[in-house]
C-alpha cells in the first residue's frame, strides 16, 4: 500500500486526538484538502477560515488571536471539529502561486465573495455556510461571538439531521417532519430532498412548512410576477398572488412582499391603478418596517400620491480630477 | 551632501541630471544656490501660490499661524503638497489641511496620514463641486480604517498623487460616500489584482424586477432609502455599466487602492492600480477613454504617463524645485534664467506633463519668438514624444504648431508633422485616436501636392509598424469612402510599397502581410475596431467555411467583434490573417504553436453571459488533439474559471452552459501537449454591457 506523507500526517494528528481524547476537541489540518479527510474520518464539522496573509491584517488577525487561539477552542462547544486554512494570495510569485494553487486544490471559491470569511462544511464536505463581510464584524469579541455561532448553528443542523433520520428510522412521521422543518428554516445550505421530503410528510402542509420553505427570494418573486404580467398572464399570476395570500402560513414579512408583487401586477395593467396602490397600501399596513412594508411605501410616494418624485442619485456630478 | 548623494547613486540618468542641475546654477548665480534651498523654494512657493489674503485668512482664525508654521517647517509635508500633481485652489486647500491640523497636530509626523490628508486638500482643489465635509468624512475614513488594519496593505505604500485617486472617488459620488466605503470594505474586499472584476457582484439588468426601465429614474426609486447606500442597492437591485464600474472602482477605493471609472462610447468602464505602477482597465470595451478622474488630461496615454512620472519621485522632486526656482526668477525680472531653469526642469523630469505646460505658458507671458518654440519642439520630439507620443501630440497641437503658425509655410508644417511621426515606433502607452491627428495634420497643409506628398509620406512610416500599420489602413479606406479610385490608387500604392520589401507583387499579398501584422498588434493592443476592419479586408484571402453542422445556442453571437490571441501567433502553421473568421460564421483557420500548454485566447466583442460555445476543429487529421483541451472563461483575461473539457477528436464540439451562465469577456481553450487547430470559435449569450 502506499503510504503518502499526507496520509501519514493525517493519522498522527488523529492518534493524537485520540490519546487527549476529552480535551482536545480541534483537529487543526494544513490545508483544505486534509481537512475536509480528517472530517469525513471524524464525522466531525470542517471549518474553514479564508484569508490573505500578505494583504488582509484583519484577516491575520482572525487567524493568530480567534482561529489558532487556545482560548476560542475553549470556548466552543464539546465536540470534535476540524480546523483548516484557505490562504488567498496577492500578487504571488510564479512558484508562490503554485504552490498556494497545490495547498488550496479542492477548496470552491464560489461561494465567497469578500474575504476574509469562515466556512463551515458537513462531514460529507457539503458547504453550510459561509460567515462573510458585515456578518464578520470588525472587532475581535463580535467576529469571535458570530463565528462561535455559526459552529454552534452547524452542530445544531448535524444534531438535528441525526433526529430527522432517527424519527424515519423509528416510523415517527410527527417528529421527522418536525425537524425536518426546523432544518429547512436554519440559515444553512438546505438538504437535498428536504422539501419533497416534508410534501410527503405533510401532503396538505397543514403546518404550512411547505410553503414558507418554498417562499422565494424577493427578487426573484417580483422578476417572475413582472414577467409573467408583461407576458399577458397577468390573471394568472394575480391569482396565484391571492392564493398565496389567503394562506395563513406566510409570515408578516413574506405577505407584505405578496402585497407588493401584487401591487406591481396591476401597475403594469392598464386601468388597474386604483387595484395597484390598494396592493401597496396594505403592503405597508401589514409589515411598515420590512422591506417589503418600505418598497411600498417608496412606490406610493413616488407614483400615488402627488408628493414630489424622488431624485435617484446615479451620479450626475461632473468629475474635473483626483 | 550633494556630492554624498551622487557617490550613493549608481543611476547615469541621474548623476548627468544633477550635474545638469550644478551647472544651471552655476549659471544662475551663485547667490541664488545660496539663498534657494529646496525648503526656502517650498516655502516661498506655498505663500506665492496662496497668496497674501489667503495666507492673511488663515492667520486669523484659531491657531492659524501655528498651523501655517507646521506645515512651511515640514520640508517632506510642503514637497507632497506640491509636487504630486497641479495644486488649484490654495483657498480650499489649505484651510481643510488646517482642519486635519487642528483635529490632531501630530499629523505632520505620521506620514500615511498626512499624505492623505494632503491628496484629499488637492483633490478638493480640483473640484469646487465636492464639499468640505464629504471629503473630511472621507479622510477619516481612510485615517481610521487604517488605524484599525482594515485597508489593504499596499495603502500603507502609497504616494500622494496616487491617493488622489481615492480622495476624488468613481464618477458617482453616491457610490463613495463614507457609508458607501464601509459598505464596499466589507462586501467586496479582494487581493489587489481581482478588483478589476468587481463590478459582477452587481447582476446586469437593464429592467429591475418591478419591470423599471434602468435609462429612466423609476429603477431605483422604490428602493431608494432602504439600503445602508447605494453600491448595496445596486447589488441587490441590479444595474447596467454606470453601476457596475462605478461599483467596481468604489470597491478598490474602498480597500485603499487608486482606481477611477472610465466613459467609452455608450458605455462605462473603469481602471484599477492593479500593482504598484500598472493600471489595467477593467469592464472594458474599447480603448476610447475617458478618465473621470484625472490630473492632467483625461485619456488613458495621459494616466500612463501621470504613472511614468511619479514613478521617479526623486526626479519629481529636482524637477520641481527648478519649477519653483523658475517661478522666482521670473518674480524678480530674471527671465533668461527662468526659461533656462524651465528647460532644465523639463530636462530632468520630461515626463511632467505640467512642466511642459508651464514652460509653454511662461513664453506665452514673456512673447512668442520662433526660435523659443523650435527649442520647445526640438525638447519634446526628444524628449516626451518617443515613448509618450500622445501627450506629446497634445502639447504640439495646443502650444506649438499654434502659436508658431504665422511663421509656418505648407512645407515646414509638413516637416514638422512627419519629424513627430518619426520620434516614435508604434503606440507607446496603448492605442489613441492618432487617425484624427493624421486628418488634422493633412487639414493644415494647403497645398495639394504637398497634402499627398504628406499623405503618401505617413503612409510609408506607418505602413511597416504593425500596430499604426492596420489603423493607417482602415483610416485611409474611411477617408476614402465611396471613392473607389481613390482606394484603387492606395491599394496599387501599397502593392508597389510593400513589393520593395519582398511581400509580393499584387494586393493579396499586400493585405495578406498587413493581416498577419496588424491582426496580432490590434488584438494585444485591444483594438477592436481595426481588427475587424482588418480581419474583414482580409477575407477576401479565403472563402468561407461552410456552416453546415453548426447548431448555434440561443442569443447574441458574443465571439463577433472580438479579437483572437494564441501562443506562438504568426508561427509555421499559423495564418493570422485567418483569425478574424474563426469568431465569425464566416469560418477561418488558427493554429497554436508547440510548447507545454498551448492556448488561444478570445476577446469577445461584448462581455456577457454565456448560454454555449461551438467550437469546430479543422477539417482533416489530427483533430484528436482537442480532445481534453480546457474551455475556461475570465471577466479580466487574468483570472480563469474552467467551464469545460473538450472531449474526443470531432469537428464539433457543443458546449452548453445555460445552467452556469457564466458571465464572460474572454475565453481560453488550452492543452498540456499538443497544438490546437480550429476553424471555428463561436460564443452565445446575452450581452451584458
Amino acid at each position: 500500500m502506499n503510504c503518502s506523507s499526507r496520509t501519514i500526517a493525517l493519522w498522527i494528528s488523529l492518534a493524537a486526538v485520540l490519546i487527549t481524547n476529552c480535551q482536545a476537541k480541534v483537529i487543526r489540518m494544513n490545508s483544505y484538502a486534509e481537512g475536509l479527510e480528517a472530517a469525513k474520518l471524524n464525522n466531525a464539522i470542517l471549518v474553514v477560515l479564508v484569508h490573505g496573509s500578505n494583504w488582509n491584517t484583519w484577516g491575520e488577525q482572525l487567524n493568530t488571536e480567534i482561529f489558532k487561539s487556545s482560548a476560542f477552542e475553549s470556548s466552543l462547544p464539546d465536540a470534535t471539529l476540524v480546523f483548516a486554512d484557505v490562504d488567498i494570495l496577492q500578487s504571488p510569485g510564479e512558484a508562490e502561486k503554485k504552490a498556494n494553487e497545490t495547498r488550496n486544490r479542492g477548496w470552491d471559491s464560489k461561494a465567497v465573495y469578500t474575504y476574509p470569511a469562515i466556512s463551515v462544511y458537513a462531514p460529507d464536505g457539503t458547504l453550510l455556510s459561509t460567515c462573510q463581510g458585515s456578518a464578520l464584524p470588525e472587532s475581535l469579541a463580535l467576529a469571535r461571538s458570530a463565528i462561535h455561532d455559526l459552529i454552534a448553528l452547524a452542530l445544531q443542523y448535524e444534531n438535528l439531521k441525526k433526529q430527522a433520520q432517527k424519527a424515519y428510522a423509528d416510523n415517527d412521521a410527527q417528529r421527522e417532519l418536525q425537524a425536518l422543518a426546523e432544518l429547512g428554516a436554519m440559515p444553512l445550505t438546505r438538504l437535498p430532498q428536504l422539501l419533497e421530503r416534508i410534501k410527503t410528510l405533510d401532503p396538505k402542509d397543514a403546518a404550512g412548512h411547505a410553503a414558507r420553505l418554498s417562499f422565494p427570494r424577493w427578487n426573484n418573486l417580483l422578476a417572475d410576477i413582472t414577467k409573467r404580467t408583461q407576458g399577458g398572464q397577468a390573471a394568472e399570476a394575480e391569482a396565484e398572488l391571492n392564493t398565496m395570500l389567503e394562506s395563513k402560513a406566510y409570515s408578516r414579512e413574506q405577505r407584505a412582499l405578496l402585497l407588493v408583487a401584487l401591487g406591481n401586477c396591476h401597475r403594469l395593467q392598464k386601468d388597474h391603478q386604483e387595484q395597484a396602490a390598494a396592493a401597496f397600501k396594505k403592503a405597508l399596513q401589514v409589515a411598515p418596517d420590512s422591506f417589503a412594508g418600505q418598497m411600498a411605501e417608496r412606490i406610493l410616494s413616488a407614483w400615488y400620491q402627488d408628493h414630489a418624485k424622488q431624485s435617484i442619485t446615479k451620479g450626475q456630478d461632473k468629475h474635473v480630477g483626483p | 551632501m550633494r556630492q554624498g548623494e551622487i557617490r550613493l547613486r549608481l543611476d547615469k540618468k541621474l548623476i548627468l541630471t544633477t550635474l545638469c542641475f550644478c551647472v544651471l546654477l552655476a549659471s544662475t548665480g551663485a547667490q541664488g544656490i545660496a539663498e534657494h534651498s529646496q525648503h526656502a523654494m517650498l516655502r516661498h512657493e506655498l505663500h506665492r501660490l496662496a497668496g497674501e489674503k489667503v495666507i492673511q485668512s488663515i492667520k486669523s482664525t484659531e491657531q492659524g499661524s501655528a498651523f501655517l508654521d507646521a506645515l512651511s517647517n515640514s520640508e517632506v509635508w510642503l514637497s507632497e503638497l506640491l509636487d504630486s500633481g497641479p495644486v488649484k485652489q490654495p483657498r480650499r486647500i489649505l484651510p481643510f489641511l488646517q482642519r486635519v491640523w487642528l483635529d490632531d497636530n501630530t499629523v505632520c509626523q505620521m506620514p500615511v496620514n498626512r499624505s492623505m490628508a494632503t491628496a484629499c486638500g488637492l483633490a478638493l482643489g480640483m473640484n469646487s463641486r465636492l464639499a468640505e465635509e464629504w471629503m473630511w468624512q472621507r479622510y477619516l475614513y481612510f485615517r481610521d480604517n487604517w488605524d484599525k488594519k482594515l485597508l489593504n496593505t499596499c495603502y500603507g505604500n502609497l504616494s500622494t498623487w496616487e491617493r488622489r485617486y481615492l480622495a476624488r472617488g468613481p464618477e458617482y459620488s453616491s457610490y463613495s460616500t463614507a457609508e458607501a466605503l464601509v459598505y464596499l470594505r466589507d462586501r467586496v474586499c479582494l487581493p489587489r489584482e481581482r478588483y478589476v472584476s468587481a463590478h459582477s457582484q452587481v447582476n446586469y439588468r437593464s429592467y429591475n424586477c418591478l419591470g423599471g426601465d434602468v435609462q429612466r429614474p423609476e429603477y431605483y426609486i422604490p428602493f431608494k432609502g432602504i439600503f445602508t447606500c447605494d453600491p448595496e442597492m445596486a447589488v441587490e437591485v441590479g444595474g447596467v455599466c454606470g453601476a457596475l464600474s462605478n461599483l467596481g472602482a468604489a470597491a478598490a477605493i474602498a480597500a485603499g487602492i487608486p482606481a477611477t471609472s472610465m466613459v467609452e462610447p455608450g458605455h462605462c468602464a473603469f481602471a484599477v492600480q492593479t500593482e504598484p505602477g500598472k493600471w489595467q482597465a477593467a469592464n472594458s470595451v474599447s480603448w476610447r477613454r475617458g478618465m473621470h478622474s484625472w490630473m492632467f488630461r483625461a485619456t488613458w496615454p495621459s494616466l500612463m504617463l501621470e504613472q511614468a512620472c511619479f514613478a521617479q519621485p526623486e526626479l519629481v522632486r529636482r524637477a520641481g524645485h527648478l519649477q519653483r526656482l523658475a517661478r522666482w526668477h521670473e518674480e524678480q525680472g530674471e527671465i533668461i534664467a527662468a526659461d533656462k531653469a524651465l528647460t532644465e526642469a523639463t530636462k530632468t523630469q520630461p515626463l511632467n506633463y505640467g512642466l511642459w505646460q508651464e514652460r509653454a505658458a511662461f513664453v506665452l507671458r514673456q512673447g512668442n519668438t520662433l526660435d523659443w518654440w523650435r527649442n520647445y519642439h526640438n525638447d519634446i520630439l526628444a524628449w516626451l514624444a518617443p515613448a509618450h507620443e500622445e501627450p506629446a501630440w497634445a502639447l504640439l497641437t495646443n502650444y506649438v504648431y499654434k502659436n508658431s503658425e504665422p511663421e509656418l509655410n505648407d512645407a515646414r508644417r509638413v516637416a514638422l508633422f512627419l519629424a513627430y511621426m518619426k520620434t516614435f515606433s508604434d503606440f507607446g502607452q496603448g492605442r489613441w485616436e492618432i487617425e484624427k491627428a493624421w486628418s488634422w495634420m493633412l487639414d493644415q497643409v494647403k497645398e495639394v501636392e504637398l497634402r499627398n506628398s504628406l499623405e503618401l509620406q505617413l503612409a510609408e512610416l506607418t505602413i511597416p509598424r504593425p500596430g499604426l500599420g492596420a489603423v493607417f489602413v482602415v483610416w485611409k479606406k474611411e477617408r476614402c469612402a465611396s471613392d473607389l479610385a481613390a482606394w484603387k490608387s492606395f491599394q496599387d500604392w501599397l502593392v508597389a510599397h510593400l513589393s520593395k520589401g519582398g511581400e509580393g507583387g499584387n494586393i493579396e499579398a499586400a493585405i495578406r502581410s498587413l493581416g498577419r501584422t496588424g491582426l496580432p498588434a490590434a488584438a494585444q493592443s485591444g483594438d477592436l475596431e481595426s481588427y475587424q476592419a482588418i480581419g474583414q479586408l482580409c477575407t477576401r484571402l479565403y472563402k468561407a467555411t461552410p456552416t453546415a453542422g453548426i447548431v448555434p445556442f440561443e442569443g447574441e453571437l458574443l465571439t463577433a467583434g472580438g479579437a483572437i490571441n494564441l501562443s506562438g501567433i504568426g508561427e509555421r502553421y499559423d495564418t493570422p490573417e485567418k483569425h478574424w473568421g474563426v469568431l465569425n460564421t464566416y469560418g477561418g483557420a488558427l493554429h497554436t504553436n508547440s510548447e507545454a500548454t498551448p492556448w488561444i485566447e478570445v476577446r469577445l466583442g461584448n462581455f456577457g453571459r454565456l448560454n454555449g460555445l461551438v467550437i469546430q476543429n479543422r477539417a482533416g487529421s489530427y483533430q484528436g488533439r482537442a480532445d481534453g483541451a480546457r474551455v475556461l472563461v475570465s471577466l479580466d483575461g487574468k483570472k480563469w474559471e474552467q467551464v469545460a473539457v473538450l472531449q474526443g477528436g470531432k469537428m464539433f464540439y457543443r458546449i452548453d452552459l445555460g445552467d452556469s451562465k457564466p458571465q464572460a469577456g474572454w475565453i481560453r481553450i488550452e492543452r498540456d501537449g499538443q497544438c490546437l487547430h480550429f476553424a471555428r470559435i463561436l460564443a452565445y449569450g446575452e450581452r451584458t454591457n
